[in-house]
């Protein structure tokens, strides 16, 4: 009797215990995140105006990211005032918010002071909150340096959006295209031109530190050759002496390099060189009677992948910096060109044609998992975001019989090859440059 | 004095008088369920109060300035003096109201034929003592019966017959008959009436009465048999409902934004579940992840599994109501094998 209700008791809180319901899911929704960007608040009417701005620039930011979802201002029911002080998670569930970011600016002896704070509308929590201090003409890059901590902290992935982008601004017919430098910060804000269109300039790209630009130029008419711009001071100067035509260069992740191709007239081939820009000392890399063009660093900068014809077709090829252990590693048909190595060093992004059409495509760093992300008459020229998430690349329209047509301008696309975005520039536009992040 | 009052006391009188066996075992039983309490830990009697105080981050001031970026040695140096700045702000940054980090078992009912002779027998008596006081009525009711005497079922005789056979039943049919007998004043019997007959009717009668309350307690057994079938089936969830779950559930997993998700990342979450079928909260916690922690990602894609029973599109969770011990405690195995797709 005694041993009965003994057991009986053991298993009643064993059962008590232990008893679970299990379920196991194997497939998800995905789908933009919905998030609620709130005004920052400001007692003072001005600053309030700019705390309105701010929360627009970071709503654009993270819709464009094709990520998140930002919930329509007018269906907010708790207001910026009450936010400040604490946020009503009912009213935001109701709205079916799953983040929420509020803010408040205030002025402090001549700077603004802009406070963020990001919380999970579902389990209730704060999960970050920052503060910035600077001069009230840098608040949109405080915008955009906020939509990087919010971006980060809920993807788990870098930001990309404080960031500017370079690239070729093209006017005029197509025979005669005038082509000049310009830049713009990532959102297509701050848009300046670097370069008058009095000369050819094309493949400008950027410096590790973001503070200059190496493109190739045909300021001196017969020869083109690589230069480096620098865009606070606006110098340009000339890259290394070289008797024929150098071009495609590309910084080494350290800013101490250029790589690049160059052209010798007396052999009438092109190879990979890589210049020191301390020394100008200049050291080949790859040594064959074909054609070796478009090289770029791994992000470690102890490799280098490139695009040659020693095949017979063109294809792209990895090597340590030294041009040692060479090794192809596109296998599929077709032309290959313009690779460019992932800051995140997963993927190669290049350019492909194949059967009168050009694809933009991404292969993993030993050739595998060949995909294309974007297809069209010419397609060409990626380039990664910082965060190695998303690309930009330029498309250009078929030209009619008549003339017409023809125009150029830049996508950015997302690596899976969603949410491709035609970026709106004043000109036309083509060999776009993503900088990394400035902060 | 403390010690005459605990000597009155009875329950140390009552311990006092218990023999050393029984003591022993009360003893071992009272420390077995001490320890079985700390071992698992009590139910949850009451519920928590909620609090809802959200976690405190601090904030860090950050200078933003004109210029856009710094070469990569300088602003190495600088953010170790960045560091130390903003470790001191943090020390002495108490303006306003900024957070700071201080800031059953199936019986068969057993049909004994002999237990309905046993329970006719001695109920034959008290009826008649009854139909002693009205004999009037009973007149009549035999008359009543005798009209329909044909009437009692064919399934009733057959009961009937062995039990007449029975001395003691007998015996009883003498003593009752020669009650009466002598009772009834100057009875007019009709020329079909016969007491037998008349015992015979109020047997079956009674019989008709037992057997009625019989099936209604075979009905009764069954519906309770049936009921604990049910029950067997309640103890655990159908096909459907847990699939009924399971599309509920995965229409309020958002995949975590962005996140590159390697295959066979598995993250296994747990809850417990009110029986208005809303998560407690604060219950909702992580059992089980191969994801590891230094994996940038390891927030991101666990927050979106934990994210997923407080979505309000899952609530209240679609689960049956009566099985409330079945889905009190859930564990949910979020898989990613196939949401590869997404990186």
């Amino acid at each position: 009797m005694k041993k009965r209700i003994f057991c009986s008791i053991i298993i009643f809180f064993i059962s008590f215990k232990l008893h679970s319901l299990e379920v196991t899911l194997t497939q998800g929704t995905i789908k933009p995140t919905p998030i609620a960007v709130t005004n920052f608040y400001s007692k003072d009417d001005k600053e309030a105006k700019i705390g309105k701005n701010i929360s627009m620039v970071i709503s654009d930011n993270l819709e464009r990211s094709g990520l998140f979802k930002p919930i329509e201002r007018k269906s907010f029911i708790q207001n910026e005032e009450s936010l400040s002080n604490h946020p009503r998670f009912e009213d935001w569930r109701i709205i079916k918010a799953q983040h929420l970011i509020a803010g408040k600016i205030y002025k402090k002896n001549e700077k603004i002071s802009v406070e963020f704070r990001l919380y999970d509308v579902f389990s209730q929590k704060q999960l970050l909150g920052k503060k910035y201090e600077t001069s009230e003409k840098n608040w949109r890059r405080v915008s955009h340096i906020i939509s990087d901590a919010i971006f980060e902290r809920i993807t788990g992935e870098g930001g990309y959006f404080d960031t500017r982008v370079v690239y070729v601004a093209e006017t005029g017919p197509k025979k005669s295209k005038q082509k000049r430098l310009a830049i713009m910060d990532q959102d297509q804000a701050n848009h300046r031109f670097l370069t008058d269109g009095s000369y050819l300039v094309l493949t400008p790209r950027f410096s590790p530190n973001s503070q200059k630009i190496t493109y190739m130029s045909y300021m001196t008419r017969n020869s083109p050759r690589v230069y480096i711009f620098d865009i606070e001071t606006g110098h340009q100067e000339i890259v290394g002496e070289f008797p024929g035509m150098t071009f495609a260069p590309r910084f080494s992740p350290d800013g101490k390099k250029i790589i690049m191709s160059y052209a010798d007239p007396d052999v009438g081939n092109s190879e990979i060189y890589i210049l020191d820009l301390a020394t100008r000392v200049s050291r080949r890399i790859t040594n064959s009677s074909a054609i070796d063009v478009s090289a770029s660093f791994s992000p470690d900068g102890k490799k280098i992948v490139f695009n040659s014809d020693r095949s017979g077709r063109r294809h792209l090829y990895v090597a340590e910096s030294n041009g040692k252990n060479l090794k192809r590693i596109s296998k599929e048909g077709g032309s290959y060109y313009t690779p460019v190595w992932s800051p995140r060093g997963d993927y190669i992004a290049f350019t492909k044609q194949e059967g009168g059409q050009f694809y933009i495509g991404v292969m993993e760093i030993d050739g595998s998992n060949e995909r294309m992300i974007a297809k069209s008459f010419h397609v060409e020229g990626p380039t990664w975001a910082p965060n190695g998430r998303y690309l930009l690349y330029f498309k250009e329209e078929r030209t009619a019989e008549d003339g017409s047509g023809g125009e150029s301008n830049l996508y950015s696309i997302d690596l899976t090859g969603y949410n491709e975005r035609k970026i709106i520039t004043p000109l036309g536009g083509s060999d776009p440059a993503w900088s990394p992040l400035m902060h | 004095m403390e010690v005459l009052i605990l000597k009155n006391n009875r329950f140390f009188t009552y311990v006092n008088n218990l023999g050393s066996e029984s003591l022993g075992f009360y003893f071992s039983f009272i420390l077995h369920l001490i320890l079985l309490l700390f071992a698992i830990g009590l139910p949850n009697f009451f519920e928590p109060v909620p609090i809802n105080i959200p976690n405190i981050i601090p904030i860090e001031i950050i200078n933003v300035t004109d210029v856009t970026s710094i070469p990569k040695e300088i602003k190495e140096k600088k953010e170790n003096t960045v560091k130390k700045a903003i470790a001191e702000t943090k020390k002495f940054n108490n303006s306003e109201k900024q957070e700071i980090k201080k800031v059953d078992i199936k019986t068969k009912p057993k049909i004994e034929p002999k237990k309905s002779t046993k329970l006719t027998t001695p109920k034959e008596d008290v009826v008649i003592k009854e139909k002693i006081k009205t004999p009037i009525k009973l007149e009549k009711k035999i008359i009543s019966e005798e009209k329909t005497e044909s009437l009692p079922s064919k399934k009733i005789k057959p009961k009937i017959k062995p039990k007449i056979k029975t001395k003691s039943e007998i015996v009883d049919e003498k003593k009752t008959s020669d009650v009466i007998a002598k009772i009834q004043p100057k009875p007019k019997p009709e020329p079909q009436f016969s007491i037998a007959s008349m015992l015979k009717d109020l047997r079956n009668e009674r019989s008709s009465q037992t057997n009625e309350k019989k099936e209604k307690e075979k009905k009764s057994e069954i519906t309770n048999d049936q009921e604990k079938e049910i029950n067997k089936e309640n103890l655990q969830l159908s096909i459907s409902e847990i699939d009924r779950l399971r599309q509920q559930l995965s229409s309020c997993w958002i995949a975590p934004a962005g996140a590159v998700i390697k295959k066979g990342m598995i993250v296994k979450i747990s809850a417990k579940i009110r029986q208005n079928r809303r998560v407690y909260d604060n219950s909702v916690r992580i059992v089980d992840t191969n994801i590891s922690k230094s994996n940038s990602f390891y927030g991101p894609i666990t927050e979106s599994a934990m994210r997923t029973l407080l979505n309000p599109e899952c609530i209240p969770l679609k689960l049956p109501k009566d099985k409330y011990d079945l889905w009190k405690n859930i564990t949910i195995t979020f898989d990613y094998s196939i949401m590869k797709g997404y990186q």
